[in-house]
């Protein structure tokens, strides 16, 4: 039993290691890093820009921005319940190479929820439950107080 | 009596969570989990500090008392943490989109976890009272130094995790007033189921240790018996 | 799942655990008590 909980906490601090320390780079982290990324995967986190968000065949394109920098986005499959403008993302994927036109493509989302509590309004969240919502233009307010 | 309060409290707590409160601009329902994930984090974090404070007074006064005070908390925070990670996972799969990450928070709490069992286990595999008491007091002085890497990982390393909504040094509470006090209370009940939990853990381990010596005497006993025959 | 379900599935499961728990030390207490006679049993 004894040993089986070291041997586990040892593969727990080794993961933690390899991954936690740098969970994400930011969108500006992600731009300036790029030569140096090439396309190697990495976790990009930034917030969905406002009226960036076009839903194509198999994905969804959009914009991702973080401290002035916007990283354009190929995200391949769905996007996760919570998805819309405004909404800290955390990506899963790489560069799709090193020149300035170059686009981010994903392949895994998640949501990066923020620390703050807001009651519902009623109205935005309706929409956002028939998954047609994350085409709409409207900034949620919640989204934007924590910008 | 704790008792009584627990269960009612329970109830209005239930109440107050799925009916009283509105549900989050963001998060939608998803944030009614706020309520029993938050509360079993911080019953499992006073009661990791209970067992730190009695493993540092167990090194001092070497007293059954603190022995049992300590182990009783630490078998408490370890269910705490066991139900924080369990209803993270299902939170985080809600609104983040995934049960689990390797992220600061996530890890840090599941390493207190993995060093709350192996408390446990270094006591099961002692073999008597006093070098039972001894490593377990020292692995519990441990735990308050691990609260603060899992308490401060949101903001020394980047995680997925959201950072901290109401212990903030900057006293600027993140939360609006139902929810803010929903919270509160659930959290006050925790820490009366707690102070319920301990005493009848304690109990319980006063009691094995009861049974414990009079084993022994009754081997003690025999073997005279045995010699004198 | 839906939202409330998730909400329903999270709630359960911290109840289950913590009722589960309470139940299991009542029961040890019973246990024991009976092994140890009521002059020892005093704690406090």
């Amino acid at each position: 039993m004894l040993v089986v909980v070291v041997g586990l906490g040892a593969v727990v601090v080794v993961r933690s290691l390899d991954d936690a320390t740098l969970f994400f780079r930011n969108a500006d982290e992600a731009v300036t890093q790029r030569d140096d990324l090439g396309t190697s995967r990495f976790r990009l986190q930034g917030l969905v820009v406002p009226g960036s968000v076009e839903a194509y065949p198999g994905g969804v394109a959009f914009d991702v921005g973080f401290n002035g920098a916007v990283v354009p986005v190929e995200h391949s499959g769905d996007p996760v319940e919570l998805f819309d403008d405004g909404i800290p993302v955390v990506l899963e994927g790489r560069w799709s190479g090193t020149n300035a036109n170059a686009v981010y493509l994903s392949d895994r989302m998640l949501v990066k929820h923020d620390e703050n509590y807001i009651a519902d309004n009623g109205g935005r969240l309706d929409e956002a439950d028939d998954g047609s919502g994350y085409g709409s233009a409207n900034a949620s307010p919640a989204a934007a107080a924590g910008a | 009596m704790l008792g009584v309060i627990v269960l009612a409290g329970t109830a209005v707590t239930l109440w107050l969570s799925f009916v009283a409160t509105p549900a989050d601009a963001v998060q939608g329902e998803a944030v009614r989990l706020l309520y029993v994930h938050v509360p079993s984090v911080t019953v499992a974090y006073v009661a990791c500090g209970i067992t730190f404070v009695a493993s540092g007074m167990w090194l001092w006064k070497r007293t059954e008392w603190w022995d049992l005070v300590g182990s009783s908390a630490a078998e408490i925070a370890s269910v705490f943490t066991a139900v924080t990670l369990l209803s993270g996972m299902v939170w985080g799969q809600a609104t983040w989109g995934t049960a689990w990450e390797w992220d600061p928070r996530l890890t840090s709490t599941l390493f207190l976890f993995l060093l709350l069992v192996g408390y446990q286990a270094l006591r099961a595999a002692s073999p008597d009272r006093s070098s039972r008491a001894r490593r377990s007091a020292v692995v519990g002085l441990l735990l308050v130094p691990n609260i603060v890497i899992v308490n401060r990982s949101v903001q020394w390393w980047r995680s997925l995790h959201q950072d901290a909504t109401l212990f903030r040094t900057d006293l600027d509470f993140r939360i609006e007033g139902l929810m803010l006090f929903t919270w509160v209370f659930a959290t006050a009940v925790g820490l009366v189921l707690l102070a319920w939990l301990l005493m009848h853990r304690f109990r319980i381990g006063w009691l094995a240790n009861r049974v414990e010596e009079r084993r022994l005497g009754d081997a003690l006993t025999a073997r005279r018996a045995e010699a004198t025959s | 799942m839906s939202p409330w379900g998730y909400v329903v599935l999270g709630w359960a499961i911290t109840l289950v655990v913590v009722v589960g728990y309470v139940v299991i030390t009542m029961q040890r207490g019973r246990a024991l008590s009976r092994q140890v006679p009521a002059e020892e049993q005093r704690w406090m």
